[in-house]
């Protein structure tokens, strides 16, 4: 299920949320972790990956294809 | 839903000289150009940002330039067998054009902040690539791109508005007047009234199922669906060699952009019997044309020696760092699924397989499918202008910068001539919002993944590799459902209203595809074109290109040896 937020190291500040050119990710609240709506729908790009400022997001392939 | 434009749930009217729909690799810099002359402009994107949108969004490994460094290396050597490369399927006059302008926009690029330049002997490394022999690609390192085009947008005033999803033009009789969308996280409905449009929306992805079967796992941006090509059609635009679907090599279950710099720089492809089976195909071996490339490799498949490899294992340990800097570059996870795979480049031989049809970068070497445009980005309808892979001319980023720059500033220079800004009828508007917005008012209906769904299957089935009139037939009949199941689509969500537009474009694309492809009774840059009821290349009747149009609501054809010879150019 790609991409994955690590909780521990999210600060909630959004940049995933606003790079993602697929609207696959969202962070409704600032409060909460980003969610990935819409897993099925990610590019692979890794645009959120690599604008996150905490280094907490890792991509994860289905394993379907591995 | 009473309909009318002044609802409650309505965004801003937006009002201005240029609107730029789409702001990928074109849209920036048509938004730039645009800007440069003076104009006042908004730039409309469909995802949360213009740093990360469109096929650059994952970054670019290498860009096609014509920059003087050797005798080959002039408009003239570039131009020399290009129509030859294209068979005959490129526009001629805009190649000419790109030739001379990308040199200028490579320097601008580099002026930005672009690293074009190898880091330790300050030149360009220029490569060759698939479809081009002699060393034309400069290897840069773009991963972040797109940020440098977005600070550049942002810097000289263009408006940006993200999250935005224009679905249609908005005309008063034979001329633009603006476009109207939904906000993909509001749903709500927008005008934007304009002097002069520009689209940039980029290709057609997600019309044939991919081959790992994960839909958004493609080559090209899945979230390209043909916006632009399909609201022109609507509007009477006229596009061209939308019959010859584009196709490429990519990893084994991850399709991706990057193989063809593999074998730039060196790299061979081979059989499961270890030949490397090119040369038997193309007289460029391993350089041929993409599409050659592709014929061959299914070639080999069909034949049972499959699986084929691109390899790498012969090549010194500082290329393999140069081909893994490329994959980075150019989309970093591939590197991350090579890993998963435990596939390492300079011990193993890497898996490829032909990637799913898409539409938009050149099926061949500058030749693509699309939107008709003149050598200055003109569309046949009054101040509609058009760059990058959603028009018939692309050579991938490259040309969309070149030609992007170029109907910026063509487009602007049109604006400047209208004195006001024309007012579309309120009544048009009124029926443009109860239709974009229908989805999320309907009670019941049919998902955009049933309509979706169907739509691969179809042109999986009838419009792929083989093609003949009875499956192109059927395939035509299959749309005409989907188009009545276009008015079921049902949308729970802002989200999915965006997917239901898309689906909506897809099926308007996939009905000129077709179309197109049963009406070309040959078969030419196959497999992008392979009709095994014409398997032969028939030069004496089918040298020339089809333009399909709209008109009274219906769809139609015509022929031409040349794109401008309407005088359109």
């Amino acid at each position: 299920m790609p991409p994955r937020v690590d909780a521990t190291k999210c600060t909630g500040c959004g940049i995933c949320d606003l790079v993602c050119p697929g609207d696959v990710i969202h962070q409704l609240d600032k409060e909460l972790h980003p969610l990935v709506r819409y897993p099925e729908e990610c590019w692979y790009c890794g645009s959120c990956r690599a604008d996150c400022p905490e280094e907490a997001i890792s991509y994860v392939f289905p394993a379907v294809i591995i | 839903m009473d309909g009318g434009p002044r609802s409650s749930s309505d965004g801003l009217e937006v009002v201005c000289d240029v609107l730029v729909v789409g702001g990928g690799a074109a849209g920036c810099l048509a938004a730039i150009g645009a800007r440069q002359k003076g104009a006042d402009v908004v730039l409309a994107e469909k995802g949360g940002s213009i740093t990360r949108s469109g096929n650059l969004a994952s970054g670019i490994d290498h860009y096609i330039a014509v920059l003087g460094e050797a005798p080959w290396d002039t408009p003239e050597g570039f131009l020399a067998n290009l129509e030859e490369v294209n068979e005959y399927l490129v526009d001629m006059e805009l190649a000419g054009v790109f030739a001379r302008e990308v040199a200028a926009m490579v320097r601008y690029l580099e002026s930005i902040g672009v690293p074009f330049r190898d880091k330790e002997t300050g030149r360009y490394r220029r490569v060759p690539g698939l479809s081009s022999q002699k060393p034309r690609l400069i290897n840069l390192e773009g991963a972040d791109v797109k940020k440098l085009l977005a600070r550049e947008v942002h810097r000289l005033g263009v408006k940006v508005v993200e999250r935005m999803a224009v679905h249609d033009l908005l005309t008063n009789g034979q001329e633009t007047v603006g476009a109207v969308g939904v906000g993909v996280r509001s749903g709500t409905f927008h005008v934007f009234r304009a002097k002069a449009v520009v689209l940039t929306t980029g290709g057609v992805v997600r019309l044939y199922p991919t081959p790992s079967g994960l839909t958004f796992m493609s080559h090209h941006c899945p979230y390209n669906t043909g916006d632009g090509q399909a609201m022109a059609f609507r509007a009477g635009a006229e596009l061209t060699n939308m019959e010859f679907t584009y196709c490429s090599i990519v990893p084994k279950d991850f399709s991706t952009a990057g193989i063809s710099g593999l074998v730039g720089l060196g790299a061979r492809i081979i059989n499961a019997l270890g030949e490397r089976y090119m040369e038997k195909y193309h007289p460029w071996g391993e350089k041929a044309p993409r599409n050659a490339v592709v014929w061959g490799t299914v070639q080999e498949i069909k034949n049972g020696r499959g699986p084929c490899y691109v390899d790498c294992t012969h090549l010194p340990p500082e290329i393999i760092g140069l081909i893994k800097l490329g994959i980075q570059n150019e989309k970093a996870t591939t590197l991350d699924f090579l890993e998963a795979k435990g596939i390492d480049l300079g011990r193993d031989p890497l898996e490829f397989e032909p990637q799913e049809f898409d539409l938009g970068v050149s099926f061949a070497f500058g030749a693509g499918s699309g939107i008709l445009i003149d050598k200055t980005c003109a569309t046949n309808i009054e101040g509609l202008f058009a760059a990058g892979d959603c028009t018939h001319f692309s050579f991938g980023a490259t040309s969309a910068n070149t030609l992007g720059y170029r109907a910026g500033q063509e487009a602007a220079k049109y604006a400047g001539l209208c004195s006001t800004v024309p007012s579309p009828a309120e009544k048009h508007l009124a029926e443009h919002r109860d239709r974009l917005l229908a989805p999320i008012n309907r009670k019941e209906g049919i998902s955009h993944h049933e309509l979706e769904e169907k739509l691969r299957r179809t042109m999986a089935r009838y419009v792929g590799f083989g093609r003949n009139a009875r499956g192109l037939e059927t395939a035509l009949k299959s749309l005409q459902t989907m188009k009545g199941d276009r008015q079921k689509l049902l949308a729970s969500n802002p989200h999915e209203l965006l997917r239901s537009l898309e689906s909506q474009n897809l099926v308007d694309v996939a009905e000129t595809v077709v179309t197109a492809a049963l009406e070309r009774k040959e078969s030419r840059a196959v497999p992008c074109h392979y009709r095994a009821d014409f398997p032969e290349r028939d030069d004496e009747n089918w040298k020339k290109f089809l333009v399909i149009k709209k008109e009274d609501g219906m769809t139609g054809i015509k022929c031409r040896s040349t794109l401008h010879e309407d005088g359109s150019g």
